[in-house]
């Protein structure tokens, strides 16, 4: 075991006990908590053919990603033909570097950003900052996080962790060089503010980089989809557009895109549709009167392709809808930041190791309950759940775990193996737990043990175990 | 950067197995796959359209009217007036909006919306009834700045451009002469956000307002 990973166990517990503590965050969350799930729960209700489109939205995705590299070229060819660029990435210093030069091309000074999580994945903000550009992100949850110098928290809701109070003194801070003196504390009149604020930006951008929810392969389209409008207006208004996706976001036809959209924004937030879908094929056309006078399309892989073929393969289904944080009882309780990078929840819990390192996130798969909520809810039935345990098995044969818990599992497993001595070694601490609590029903405090007991009471054994009475006759 | 390009396609290949391009064969089939234009699952929708395209909108907030073609102007200017709005605004075009002769009594502009553009009415290219979304496709007399800048967005539709599913509007768009055009956006209902406390606010940076004159036939 190394001394990183160490750091990183203790970064995390601290992180999660700071979160815990954290009254706004926990105040933020509680008032998230339920209502994404509530809205999911209706929206399925009213479509009965739910799990059937949720199966061939699987299909789909299984589809393409047995087929990945035809229908990358497929999509490149079809965007050339719409007088667009492709630019391959491998990582994302090489997308950040890509982007950088487009950026400078076209003499960028100001870009706006739609909403992308695969720009967070490639840290290109400060990038483009220290190349003097101002980067402006125009989703309200996005720009809140920005004004904050914090990365989102949730995958569609970036700050979610954000009371009103606390969003009121970050757009008076920020607002009132601007000209905005007045405190705003009212939700209507904080998101006029925005939009006021904003709608000089947009306006006054050279680049605008959104990314992609979907790439079709048929029409070399990008598809976007938001409540705001501040992707249409990203990709509309600047005189360039870069879309910026990974590689597992192609799709074949619009066909599969109708059937992937049933799913999508039904398990984001309960809509039947979202305000805007929108489908962006290349730069502006000779006779239109505006749009982007160049479109290019940059596509990171960033140790996707070496997740096709293996276990992990499904987790490239994934559509992004945020269902499996929505549900999950850990993240409602720490927040996205705790999980250290941009991908939080059970998807990002199964993805971080994979994109970002076995060896700086082996805590994530084990901050899991195993409840298999994220599994039940996924719109491409990605068994969340089943991976997190692939997790754990593989950094127990990467001796990732801890030498002492890999101890007392082994010795754990040598005596499983052997049902007498395991009965009666078992029969000891089962005995000390009834005497102590037979009285009251439960055990307030275990020895070792202050973790669980410390939330929580442990409900007393029976004076015997199971195998014990069944073969004393006693059948329940 | 085609450097990139091969690695990438080179690892996907790996790990796919095999690591050898596609044959042309099954090139072929995929091909054939992409040009087949059978829906996949699609839910039940009922039989009255316009019914429950109406209720689809009304329910994301949307507003609508329904007009007889000549009566487009008397629509837009009831709207406005209902707003207190003085009747200008930027004009989009199509089979419905070209016909209208517009009097004197309102202004119309044929360019781009601006940051400062109040109003926009549009022609809608279709409306889809499982959801109540329109569907604007851009062209030189529709461009989607109309779509998002405005405060207020007036769309006019014609009744019998209302179909049942996203597929239907799929074939409708293959059968224009520019496939893909360069943007189609689908607009259910007004811009919103949930992004302060996870409650609904609308008019976060597109239309505070959608309505729709609805055409009969």
């Amino acid at each position: 075991m190394n001394a990183p990973v160490s750091s990183q166990r203790v970064e995390f517990k601290a992180r999660v006990r700071n979160a815990l503590s954290d009254v706004n965050l926990q105040r933020a969350m509680a008032k998230a908590r339920g209502g994404f799930v509530d809205k999911r729960r209706e929206a399925r209700d009213a479509l009965p053919e739910f799990d059937a489109i949720r199966d061939a939205a699987r299909d789909i995705k299984d589809h393409v990603l047995a087929n990945l590299d035809s229908y990358l070229e497929l999509y490149e060819q079809k965007v050339r033909e719409n007088g667009g660029h492709v630019h391959w990435a491998r990582d994302a210093d090489e997308a950040c570097q890509i982007i950088a030069d487009i950026c400078k091309q076209a003499g960028a000074r100001t870009v706006t950003k739609g909403k992308s999580m695969v720009s967070e994945e490639m840290y290109l903000n400060p990038v483009l900052e220290a190349s003097g550009i101002k980067v402006v992100e125009t989703d309200l949850g996005e720009y809140i996080v920005q004004l904050a110098g914090e990365t989102p928290s949730h995958i569609i809701a970036p700050a979610v962790h954000k009371t009103r109070e606390q969003i009121t003194e970050l757009f008076h801070q920020h607002h009132s060089p601007l000209g905005y003196t007045d405190r705003v504390t009212q939700r209507e009149a904080l998101v006029n503010e925005a939009r006021s604020v904003l709608r000089e930006r947009f306006v006054s951008a050279d680049v605008g980089i959104t990314g992609a929810n979907f790439l079709i392969a048929e029409t070399g389209s990008n598809v976007i989809v938001t409540n705001e409008g501040n992707g249409d207006l990203t990709s509309s208004l600047p005189k360039v557009h870069i879309v910026t996706a990974g590689i597992e976001k192609v799709i074949p036809s619009l066909e599969d895109l109708s059937v992937l959209l049933r799913v999508l924004a039904r398990s984001a937030t309960g809509q039947e549709f979202s305000a805007y879908t929108s489908i962006y094929s290349g730069p502006r056309r000779s006779q239109d009167g505006e749009g982007p006078e160049e479109y290019h399309v940059v596509l990171l892989d960033n140790g996707r392709s070496t997740m096709l073929g293996g276990v992990y393969q499904p987790m490239l289904r994934c559509i992004r809808c945020g269902a499996c944080l929505n549900h999950c009882p850990v993240y409602s309780a720490i927040g996205g930041h705790s999980y250290g990078w941009i991908y939080p929840g059970p998807m990002g819990s199964v993805l971080t190791p994979l994109l970002n390192g076995f060896d700086d996130s082996v805590d994530l798969p084990n901050a899991c309950t195993l409840n298999g909520r994220c599994k039940e809810v996924c719109p491409v039935r990605i068994p969340l759940s089943d991976l997190l345990l692939e997790h754990r098995l593989e950094q127990h044969q990467r001796k990732l775990t801890s030498p002492l818990g890999r101890k007392i599992l082994g010795a754990w497993a040598w005596l499983a193996k052997r049902p007498r001595l395991y009965q009666g070694v078992m029969a000891l601490p089962l005995w000390v737990a009834y005497r102590l609590g037979h009285q009251s029903g439960v055990l307030r405090r275990l020895p070792g043990l202050s973790g669980w007991t410390e939330s929580r009471d442990f409900p007393t054994p029976a004076r015997r175990s199971f195998m014990r009475q069944w073969q004393s006759g006693h059948r329940p | 950067m085609n450097e990139a390009r091969e690695q990438i396609l080179s690892t996907i290949r790996r790990s796919l197995k095999g690591g050898e391009p596609k044959t042309m064969r099954r090139l072929d089939e995929l091909q054939a796959r992409l040009s087949r234009t059978t829906p996949m699952v699609q839910p039940h929708v009922d039989d009255d359209l316009l019914a429950l395209f109406c209720l689809k909108h009304v329910a994301v907030h949307g507003t609508y009217e329904r007009l007889p073609a000549d009566q487009i102007e008397e629509g837009v200017r009831r709207h406005l007036r209902g707003l207190e709005v003085d009747p200008q605004f930027c004009l989009g075009g199509g089979p419905l909006l070209d016909q209208v002769a517009w009097s004197d009594e309102v202004f119309t502009y044929r360019k781009s919306a601006d940051k400062d553009t109040r109003v926009a009415v549009s022609e809608a290219f279709a409306g889809v009834s499982e959801t109540g979304t329109l569907v604007m496709r851009s062209s030189a007399e529709n461009p989607p700045s109309h779509n998002f800048l405005p405060d207020d967005h007036i769309v006019v539709l014609h009744q019998q451009r209302i179909v049942r599913w996203t597929e239907d509007v799929w074939a409708l768009l293959r059968k224009e002469d520019a496939f893909p055009p360069r943007a189609v956006n689908f607009i259910t209902g007004p811009s919103k956000t949930g992004d302060i406390e996870q409650t609904i606010q609308y008019g976060a940076h597109g239309p505070r307002r959608l309505h729709i004159l609805i055409i009969d036939a």
